[in-house]
């Protein structure tokens, strides 16, 4: 990679290893001095709704979807920014995205609309190593993506 | 007696107008609106007071090509396509026709114009053109294969004459392997032409995704490819139509076998075809392969019709037809892909 890099991207799912590497992604931010973009994939409507609406069924540009896709945008951009705001005064700059679909697609597609030139995520997600999904986004983000891809793991 | 007579056919002109599907304005010279029947006035509302352009198209001056402008100018009838929006901003094809209203010395009173709504002949033309087109194509695809057909015939009768049962045993494989692709190509023109309601039923997806890779898996064993199956044999039984969820996997299957095999990489070709969860409420299958690959600019026109990266060999329809049954069954799919390193087909559905 370039001395300069223009964005790195750094995924999160709000683990603890996504919060561990939250904190490689600004030092990588620091060291290329580079813009940070940090971005939530909601793979599921139905975990945010709050009543028992089977929203992933319905079509997905109805306005009723519509509207609980931006209210859920608002929500997460706001614990994005509670969640890592304190370090984020270290680096250059930042800006938050939430996109829905796959974490994998997800990941790839943002990063290559937005010339991203690494990507930060953890190895294992909220379902836990057992469930191995993480696992399998950060295998497959590595697999695919067109720049490099970082992905850290809390010891265990 | 004379005035009533004048009134009732006032009235019962004016009461057929209204009834007409069609819209209908009458328009003086400097475009004011005189008249606009209801089938118009129910969708765009009162007309009093406005002109034609600001009544329907929300533009201060006159539109650019103007029919009516036309008609005014040369008194003659004129006919024109266009798009009309509706206020809620759907859209309408349509085919307009203005014809000239003279006065007693022929000079344009006004101009009538009638807009028919021409949605449904487009989208039967839309259809006719692409059978048109499938016809085409796919008619050279079958006579490649009907010439694999002949060739391995040939080879056969060739081995039946010298009492050769292993070159016959040859001619019969490339026979058995033009026979199922011309039964692939079939099956695809099918499913693309035809519009085939689902047939739901409660099956198990990794019976599907099993039946699938038993149907393809000797055939990528001769291809010198490794077909694996990763099925959650715990997964439930899901409302689905096992015919266009299996044709929908085999196309996925079939274009990664021939993506490993057409990897100049040499390396052995692998195919994964995996059922499973994606998350609570949602299952998925997905077809992985370490084929070619694809750029971008590949990605982004593979459910185009007709679109195909094989060259000569791929007709451009399998895929074609796996969006539109995923469309049917209310999915999704995702496509994760890589030149040189290979793709992942992901296809999601509802459980419910």
């Amino acid at each position: 990679m370039d001395q300069e890099c223009e964005g790195i991207l750094f995924c999160t799912d709000f683990s603890d290893d996504a919060n561990f590497a939250f904190l490689h992604a600004v030092d990588m931010c620091r060291k290329y001095d580079a813009r940070l973009h940090l971005m939530h994939v909601v793979i599921s409507l139905n975990a945010h709704s709050e009543n028992s609406a089977n929203y992933d069924a319905l079509d997905p540009d109805t306005p009723k979807v519509n509207h609980l896709k931006e209210q859920i945008v608002d929500k997460i951009k706001s614990r994005l920014k509670r969640q890592y705001e304190a370090r984020l005064s270290e680096i250059k700059g930042y800006q938050f995205a939430v996109r829905f679909g796959s974490a994998d697609a997800q990941t790839i597609q943002y990063a290559r609309e937005n010339n991203i030139e690494m990507i930060v995520l953890g190895v294992v997600g909220r379902a836990g190593i057992h469930k191995g999904k993480m696992l399998k986004t950060a295998a497959n983000v590595s697999r695919y993506a067109h720049c490099e891809v970082v992905t850290i793991g809390v010891s265990r | 007696m004379t005035q009533n007579l004048n009134t009732l056919m006032e009235l019962s002109f004016r009461t057929v107008l209204d009834s007409l599907p069609c819209y209908v304005v009458v328009v003086d010279k400097e475009f004011n609106l005189l008249y606009a029947n209801q089938t118009l006035t129910g969708v765009f509302g009162d007309a009093a007071e406005k002109t034609c352009h600001m009544y329907l198209k929300n533009l201060s001056e006159p539109c650019n090509s103007c029919l009516v402008a036309e008609t005014i100018a040369d008194k003659k009838i004129h006919l024109g396509e266009g798009v009309l929006r509706l206020p809620d901003q759907s859209e309408q094809r349509i085919i307009n026709c203005t014809s000239p209203l003279l006065d007693i010395l022929g000079n344009v009173m006004a101009v009538i114009k009638i807009a028919f709504n021409i949605d449904q002949i487009k989208n039967v033309q839309q259809e006719l053109i692409f059978l048109g087109e499938s016809i085409a194509l796919l008619s050279h695809d079958i006579k490649n294969i009907l010439e694999g057909l002949q060739g391995g015939a040939y080879v056969v009768d060739e081995g039946i004459k010298d009492n050769d049962m292993k070159l016959a045993r040859k001619g019969w494989h490339v026979v058995r392997k033009n026979i199922s692709d011309i039964s692939r190509v079939t099956q695809n023109i099918l499913f693309s032409a035809k519009k085939r309601e689902p047939e739901i039923k409660y099956v198990r997806p990794g019976r599907v995704a099993k039946d699938v890779y038993n149907l393809y898996r000797e055939k990528a064993e001769l291809m010198g490819i490794q077909l694996i199956h990763e099925i959650n044999w715990k997964f439930p039984t899901v409302k689905m139509d096992p015919v266009s969820i299996s044709r929908m996997l085999g196309n996925l299957v079939w274009n990664a076998i021939e993506a490993c095999d057409r990897n100049q990489k040499k390396i052995t070709g692998v195919v994964h075809i995996r059922t499973d969860y994606y998350s609570r409420d949602q299952f998925m299958f997905e077809v992985e392969d370490n084929g070619m690959g694809m750029e971008d600019a590949t990605c982004d026109n593979l459910f185009k019709d007709f679109f195909s990266n094989k060259g000569n060999a791929g007709t451009g329809l399998g895929l074609v037809v796996v969006d539109r049954i995923v469309k049917q069954h209310r999915g999704r799919i995702d496509i994760l892909t890589r030149p040189g390193v290979g793709s992942l087909f992901r296809v999601i559905f509802n459980i419910a």
